[in-house]
This record gives structure tokens, sequence and C-alpha cells, in this order.
């Protein structure tokens, strides 16, 4: 049993939470005040997205400037971050790179999530042999691990910014489309998709306007964390040479440009990409979690 | 001296959406060799108040305020040894969903046993045997093959009846059964209760009957307690509480039974059971009550007890009774 | 001796997705703009030598024609040569097998061994102080690069503090492998009473393991956590309290038991995907196994052996995701064979 103040304490703690709860999106602030993470992870996409927008004005150097005089310097006033083997200053290049690294994911993203979901959505709905032989493919496709593959096409098309995002795009495309294509199973047995039927609205608006915005939720989770995947795999394949052509600044090439200075103790070119590529990893890592805790039904007690 | 004595029990649950008080100055009690149902519809408290006995409120809900007497030993100040003494061996329950209540990985021979090793320190040659005795105690055909199964392999109403066995095995003062029959069919429904009957007969412990269906409440209790939004409504033996309810939700309950031999409309009660987050101020029934007055609205009503011994819990009678004369 | 048939149901089931990775491998070959016989015959082949390829890969054919062949020549291990090495794909990779597959499995071992009773304690403790580190170093833990984490590695513990080798492989420099009996130096080391190369391999090994498994741990804790904060909801543990069992009981018998299926399908999952070679890590150690083969392959327009290392790593996660299910088969007494 609970003290008389324990029981004080909890009431109040629960009088508030309610207050805060019914106010409007009552279940995201909640959420976000009981998981300070998620606060976090919000902070540091925006903070993310602003760097990218702003990414050339904020940098005191041009990101491409050579300055041979001062290679490989470690961080001071003049260079935070140091510079590379080239002279350029690494702070400028990461900022540079932000903008790089976060285009290629979003629109990476956004490719597979809309062809994903269509794909989904037609298969869900429709079933039968389109269904059967698009899993088969789709199947396939996740055979494969998820960066082997995408090293496997980007090996074969090349590198370059372009190939970099067709190919994150074909290699995120099977996730998305499983996890609509579940919602629309389940949600296209429902009444109120008879009840459009009888009432003779066209296949491709049930599928458009009612079924693809109910199954949504659990697809634009899946997109957060996609983000994160696809920042991941772009500066890997890129790591690797088969991304992000030089000298664009990318912390995936940035990292490995710095790997043989690493080894000979100067540091600062490698630590200070991969940082920046932490960071904005962890950032959508968060949000997604925080995402999904606002979707789920289990939070709601 | 009764086996078990709830006295003015409170239970809250402290949500991310305000305080649910599931249970609220509830008290009962339980002798041996009777059997007590609490009748209420989902959300009544009925449960709650049983898990509360039990020890198995969980966060965050927390027991409040109150009493809870099992054998005499006040047990909301247990700590968790005694908890594990106490389960199994003085208490035993039974929940409802059968097949989701027992471990689906574990055979049901694994399940039964332990309980019993665990309480009475007996062997597995020994648990067992005692296992099967009552398997076959309670009509489960082939009780060894059924030892040796899974849970997912049995039906529901073999799954209830491994569960009162579960229960029972280690021979408890007080059996409480959790809607024992929701969800099963009526023939089986029949059995199991029959079952439940000779249990207690022979065993001479008390009952706990929680369940919505006041049929089930026909056929197996002495007493019942009626409860509505985590109150006592009302408390009657059951000749009383059928013959002559007193509180306007027990007689809208028994009115709102459909009767098989008249041609009748159906009567439910209007309105539905209020949030648990927004109970009404007052007597939580005003809302739906026919005979709702002023003072309804306002003050919660205490139970008193009528000239047939029955306690009821509303201002009808607490008035009149001030008076001198029972409506 | 139905575990048999529902055993060699799945294996059958097995083909058409083995079907559809070949076909896909063989489509993205084909897609590719140019002259396929040019990639695979190197960059510095000659006109006979492009001529030579184009006949033996049968471009003048029609395209199924081309796929029956490339599923013949599957069928027979034959996954092309190197133009580098003019050895055949097939045997450089399986040389190349141990020393992946030896990284690989102490890593997850490890992984297995901390990350499953920390997600479970943090599930147990939820809301705890212990279980929101767990929940934020897990968080932190999958969103390290983990090429980058190697790195940090390398430079703390090798350029800074000196206490690992450097990163030049399974070997130190300077000491001769193990002879060879199973092609798993730990394994040979120990048979032949090797002391000296065991000490080598274990301190060679100790930073790559360490790296891969900070990329492991993090999802098994999370992934137990979540599995045992569901679990530990069920009904059945309720029940099993309400018996008067400990809680200790409870966890292993009831919470545990049933948690850990799903995970281990996940972890079965991670091994089959980290076997196919952890690409990354191996390049930044100069860890001779297949992933690394791989990487050599790209930068040397080495298309076969690009192809060959695909195609075999989807063999791989394939067959251990086959493995597992049929281990989950076993396990959970509800699935019916």
């Amino acid at each position: 049993m609970v003290s008389a103040s324990e029981r004080a304490k909890l009431e109040e703690r629960s009088a508030r939470l309610q207050r805060l709860s019914r106010k409007r999106f009552g279940v995201v602030r909640v959420v976000f005040l009981q998981n300070p993470m998620s606060t976090v992870g919000v902070v540091l996409v925006v903070a993310l997205l602003l760097v990218a927008a702003l990414g050339p004005l904020m940098a005191p150097y041009d990101p491409n400037d050579t300055n041979p005089r001062v290679r490989m310097s470690p961080p001071s006033a003049s260079h935070p971050f140091g510079t590379d083997s080239y002279g350029r200053d690494v702070l400028s290049r990461v900022l540079a790179a932000a903008r790089v690294d976060l285009t290629i994911a979003v629109v990476a993203v956004s490719i597979s999530l809309v062809i994903g979901t269509t794909i989904g959505a037609l298969t869900g709905y429709f079933g039968g042999w389109l269904d059967m032989v698009v899993m088969r493919v789709l199947d396939a496709l996740q055979s494969f691990p998820q960066f082997i593959l995408a090293m496997g096409l980007a090996a074969a098309m090349g590198p370059g910014v372009r190939n970099l995002i067709i190919v994150i795009a074909i290699v995120m495309t099977p996730g998305s489309a499983r996890i609509m294509r579940s919602r629309i199973i389940s949600l296209r047995e429902m009444a109120f998709v008879d009840a459009a039927r009888i009432a003779r609205v066209p296949t491709w608006r049930i599928i458009s306007a009612h079924l693809v915005p109910n199954g949504i939720g659990p697809v634009i989770v899946h997109a957060a964390l996609a983000l994160s995947f696809a920042m991941l795999d772009a500066a890997g394949l890129s790591f690797i040479g088969l991304g992000v052509r030089p000298p664009q600044a990318e912390w995936g090439t940035m990292i490995s440009d710095g790997v043989g200075n690493l080894l000979a103790g100067e540091w600062w070119v490698s630590v200070f990409a991969g940082l920046a590529l932490f960071i904005s990893v962890l950032g959508f890592n968060l949000f997604g979690d925080g995402l999904r805790d606002i979707l789920d039904p289990r939070m709601r007690r | 001296m009764p086996v078990l004595k709830v006295s003015e029990l409170n239970v809250a649950f402290f949500t991310y959406y305000g305080v649910v008080r599931a249970v609220n100055g509830v008290s009962y009690d339980v002798s041996g060799n009777e059997t007590l149902g609490i009748v209420g519809e989902s959300g009544s408290g009925k449960s709650v108040s049983a898990l509360a006995i039990m020890g198995l409120v969980e966060p965050p809900g927390f027991v409040v305020d109150g009493k809870i007497e099992i054998e005499g030993q006040d047990v909301l100040g247990f700590t968790e040894e005694a908890w594990y003494q106490t389960r199994g061996s003085k208490v035993g329950m039974c929940f409802q969903n059968p097949m989701r209540a027992l471990n689906p990985v574990l055979r049901i021979g694994h399940q039964l046993t332990r309980v019993h090793r665990k309480h009475k320190h007996s062997g597995k040659a020994e648990a067992w045997r005692h296992a099967v005795e009552l398997l076959k105690a309670v009509n489960i055909p082939d009780a060894e093959q059924v030892m040796q199964r899974f849970p997912h392999q049995l039906s529901g109403g073999m799954c209830q009846r491994v569960m009162i066995v579960m229960a029972i095995s280690c021979d408890p003062a007080l059996l409480i059964l959790d809607e024992p029959t929701t969800g099963l069919d009526v023939t089986i429904q029949n059995q199991l209760l029959g079952l439940v009957r000779d249990l207690r007969e022979r065993g001479g412990s008390a009952q706990i009957i929680i369940t919505h269906d006041l049929g089930v409440i026909a056929k197996t209790c002495d007493r019942v307690v009626v409860m509505y939004a985590g109150h006592v409504m009302g408390e009657a033996e059951i000749s009383s509480l059928f013959g002559r309810p007193l509180h306007p939700y027990t007689k809208a309950l028994l009115e709102s039974i459909p009767q098989i031999d008249r041609k009748m409309d159906l009567r439910p009660i209007p309105g539905s059971v209020p949030e648990a987050l927004d109970l009404p101020s007052g007597c939580p029934f005003h809302p739906r009550c026919s005979h709702t007055m002023d003072v309804c609205r306002t003050e919660l009503p205490q139970l008193v007890v009528s000239d047939d011994g029955q306690k009821v819990a509303c201002h009808l009678y607490s008035r009149n009774e001030e008076r001198g004369d029972l409506a | 001796m139905r575990l048999l048939f529902y055993v060699v149901r799945r294996l059958l089931m097995l083909i058409p997705v083995l079907i559809g990775v070949s076909m896909l491998t063989f489509i993205a070959a084909r897609m590719l703009p140019g002259n396929p016989a040019l990639l695979v015959a190197g960059p510095l082949a000659t006109d006979e030598d492009i001529a030579r390829m184009e006949a033996d890969m049968h471009l003048d054919r029609p395209i199924w024609e081309q796929y029956f062949n490339y599923l013949r020549d599957l069928s027979r291990g034959d996954l092309g040569r190197s133009w580098r090495t003019g050895l055949p794909v097939t045997t450089e990779l399986l040389r190349r097998f141990p020393a992946t597959f030896e990284l690989t499995t102490t890593a997850m071992f490890l992984a297995v061994l901390f990350g499953i009773p920390l997600g479970a304690m943090a599930a147990i403790k939820q809301g705890t102080r212990f279980d929101h580190l767990i929940r934020v170093l897990s968080v932190g833990g999958v969103s390290i690069p983990v090429f980058w984490s190697g790195l940090i590695l390398i430079f703390v513990f090798y350029y800074l503090l000196g206490w690992a080798p450097a990163p030049v492989g399974r070997m130190g420099l300077s000491v001769a492998a193990p002879t060879r009996v199973s092609g798993f130096y730990l394994l040979d080391s120990v048979i032949t009473g090797n002391w000296h190369a065991l000490g080598s391999v274990m301190s060679q090994m100790a930073l790559p393991v360490i790296t891969l498994v900070f990329a492991m741990l993090p999802s098994i804790i999370r992934v137990t956590r979540s599995s045992m904060l569901d679990v530990c909801r069920e009904d059945y543990v309720r029940t099993a309290l309400a018996t008067g069992l400990r809680r200790r009981t409870v966890i292993f018998q009831d919470a545990l038991r049933n948690a850990l299926l799903p995970v281990v399908t996940t972890i079965g999952g991670y091994y089959g995907y980290s076997l196919g070679g952890e690409v990354l890590v191996e390049q930044i150690f100069s860890w001779p196994g297949m992933g690394r083969y791989s990487i050599d392959a790209i930068y040397n327009l080495d298309y076969a052996a690009v192809q060959a290392f695909v195609m075999i790593v989807a063999i791989i996660y394939i067959t251990v995701y086959l493995v597992v299910d049929l281990l989950y088969a076993v396990l959970d007494p509800r699935v019916r064979y």
C-alpha cells in the first residue's frame, strides 16, 4: 500500500499529465515529456535541417578551397576543426557535407516511400497473382543484406550522387512496401471499405483517400528510421568509394580521406566528420522512436 | 472469523490521462464454506478488488487505502516473501481467458506440478500424482495424457479446468474465480458451475465468483455483492436479491434480462457506464437512475442495512431509514 | 518424422527465393550499360579476350538461354573467374570464409552473451535509471557508423594507448599462422598447442571483435527488451505469480522462455546478415575475409567477383534464416509441423 505522501505525489503527477494530455496534441506532449530523448531527437533533426539549409552561409571558408600551406593542421582558432591533407577547412566541409548527406537520405527515402507505398497498397488491395509475383520479387530483394545489395548495385552503376540515391531508394523500397501491404490487408476487410464500395466510390479513390491515409502510420515511423539507415548506407558506400565523388564534401568520404592520417595521429578529419554523421543519425533514430511511441497503442493506458 | 475481510478498499491507477479510481470504499467478507458473488458490468472494479486481495495490483495501480485481512492477517503490509507464502497456498485465483492465462511453451504437467512442489515441497512423482488426481476430479478425460500436452492443444473449457486445478492444488482457504464462464459454451458453462459447487461442498473452502452474468450468480452463490463504478451498491442473500431487489441499479439489471417465456421489449439501462476518469459526483449511478433526487447528485450514499438483512447504498433507503420506514 | 517433412517443405520453399535471387543478380549484370563481357574480362583485356568472353557468356544467344546457362553454372558452383588472379571466384571466397566466420561468430557470441541479460534486465526494471541508461546507450550504439567506431577504437587503443596491435589482419606481422587444421585460427592454435600464435590471434582479433560487438549489441538489447516487455504483460505471467511462484522463477520459466522465441529469430537474422562479411569492418582492420575481398574486387573492377560475392552472401543469409526458422519450429510448441 502507498503512504499518504506517495499518494499525493502520484496524484499530482497524474493530474499534471492529464491536463497536458487534454490540450491539443496531448499524446504528443505526454510522450515527449515522458521521454526526453525524443525531444533531443527532434532538436537534432531540426538542427540538421538548419545546417543543411544554411550550410554554405555558415561555413567560414569555401569547402573546396585548398590551401597547401596549412595542410593537416590541428584544430585551432582559425580552423576549429582543423584542415585536411589539401588544406581545406574541415569545419566548412563538414557543414557542406550535411547538405549532401541529408539530401541524399531524404530524396532516396522519399522515392522509396512513394514507390513502396504504391506497390504495397496495390498488392495489398488486389491480391491475387500480382501480389504473389511482387512478393516474390520483394523477397528476393530482401534476401540480400541491405548494405551488400547497395554495394553490388552501386558497383554496377558506378559512383555519383544520382546513382547513390537510386541505389539507396531501391534497397529501401521493399521495407515500406511490406508495411503498407500488411496494413492494407488488415484494413480492406473493414466495414468502411464495403460501405465505400456500395456507394460506388471508384477503386482508386478507395485506395488513395481511405485506405492509404489510415494505414500510413507505421510507414511514417519506418520512414523516419529509414532516414537514419539511408544516411549510414550513403556514408558507408562513399567510404568505400562507391558514392559521392571527390572533391565533393561528404561525411563518408571525409572519414575515408582521414583514415591514413588517423593512424599517424592526425585525428580531426575523420573524427569530426564521423561525429557529425553520428549526431545526425542519432537525431533521426530518436525522432523515429518518438514517433513510434506516439503511434503505439500501448502508450494509451 | 471470516476467511477474507475487505474493509474500505481504495485502489487507484495513476495514468497519463489522469487518476482512475477503480475501487472506492469497497467492503465485503467471505466465510468458510460459502460462495460470495461479485456482480457488475465491466469497469465496475470487481476484478481489481480481487487482484488487490492477491497483491497483484501493478503500477500505475496502487492500493491507496483500506484493509484486506486473510484469515485475520492484514495483507496490505506484506513483504514479497509473505506474498509468496500466501498466494497459491492460502488464496488461489483463476482468471478470464483461460487459453491466454496458461504459459504456451510449458506442458500442463510442468505448470501444475511446479506449484505443488513449491508450496508443499513435494517430490516430482508425488506432485504428478496429485495433479493427475485433481484433473480427474474436475472431469478431464485422459488426465495422464493431458499432463503431457500444451495449452494450445486443449479446448477453452479444459483450460479453465486446468486453471482451477492449478488454483486449488495446494488447498487454499479462499478460491477466487474471475469470470469463469465467459467465452465458453453454455453447456460447458453449466458443467463448470456444477464443478465449482462440488468443489465447495467437498473442500469447505470459501469462494468468490466474479461475473457480470446474473445467471451464474443464481446457480452458484450464497450471497452477492453488487458493484458499480468502483462502489458497492448493495449486498444481499441470493434469495433476497432476486426476490426483493432494493437498489435501482439491481432492479434495472434484473429487468434487463430478457425472459425466454414472455414476449417483451428489451429494457436496457439507459446511458452507459461512466468513464472511470470522470466519475459523476455524489452517487455514481445517478445519471442513469430513474429515481434520482437532488441529494443523489451531491452526496455519496452510505451502505445501510434493511429489515431483511440486505445492505444497500442508495438515498432512497437511507432517508427513509432515518424516518423509520422503508419504501 | 514430421519434422523431416517440415524441413523438406521449407527447403523446397527456398527454391523460388533462390531463383529470384539468381534472377535479380543476372538482370542487374545484364542491365548495365556497355558490354558485360568487357566488365568481366577486366580493363586489361585484349580484344581477343573480350571476344572469347563474349562467346563464353553466350551473349549472342537469347536472354533466357543466357539465364539458363548462368543457372547451370551456378549449380555447378561455378561463379566465374577473377580476371586478376585467374582463379575461380568460388575458390577465392571459400579460402576467405574462415576469417569472416571466425570474426563474426565470436562477436555474435559475445554480443548475445551480454545483450540478452542486459535487455531482459532493462525490461524487468522498466522505468528505472538502469533502464533509461540502457535505452540511451542502445540508441547511441545503433546510430554510430560501424566504420567510424572501428577507426576511433584503433586510434584510441592502438595509437594513443598502444594496447592493441596494428590492424594488419589476423596475425601479427612477425608471427606465423598456426598449422592449418580447420582454417579457424583460434581453434587451430589451441589444437596444435601453439600458444604464441594463439596470443597473437587473440590480440589481433580484439579490436575488430569489439567493434562488431558494439555494432550488434544495441540491436540485441532492444529486441530482447521489447520482447520481454510484451511478454510480461501477458496473462500467463500474472497467473504464474498468482500461484505464489517467486518472481525469479516466473522471470525465467515464464517470461524469458516466451520472450526469447522472437529474439532467436531476430538474432539469427543478424547473424546471417553479418556472416555475409562485415565489409566495412574487414576493410578497416585489413581482415582477410570475404568482405575485404569484395572491396578489393570493386576497386579492381573485377566485376565477376563482385557479382559472385553478392550472390554468395545472399545464399548464406537465406540459409541461416532457414536454419533459424527450423530452430524456432522446434522451440515453439505452437508451431505445427
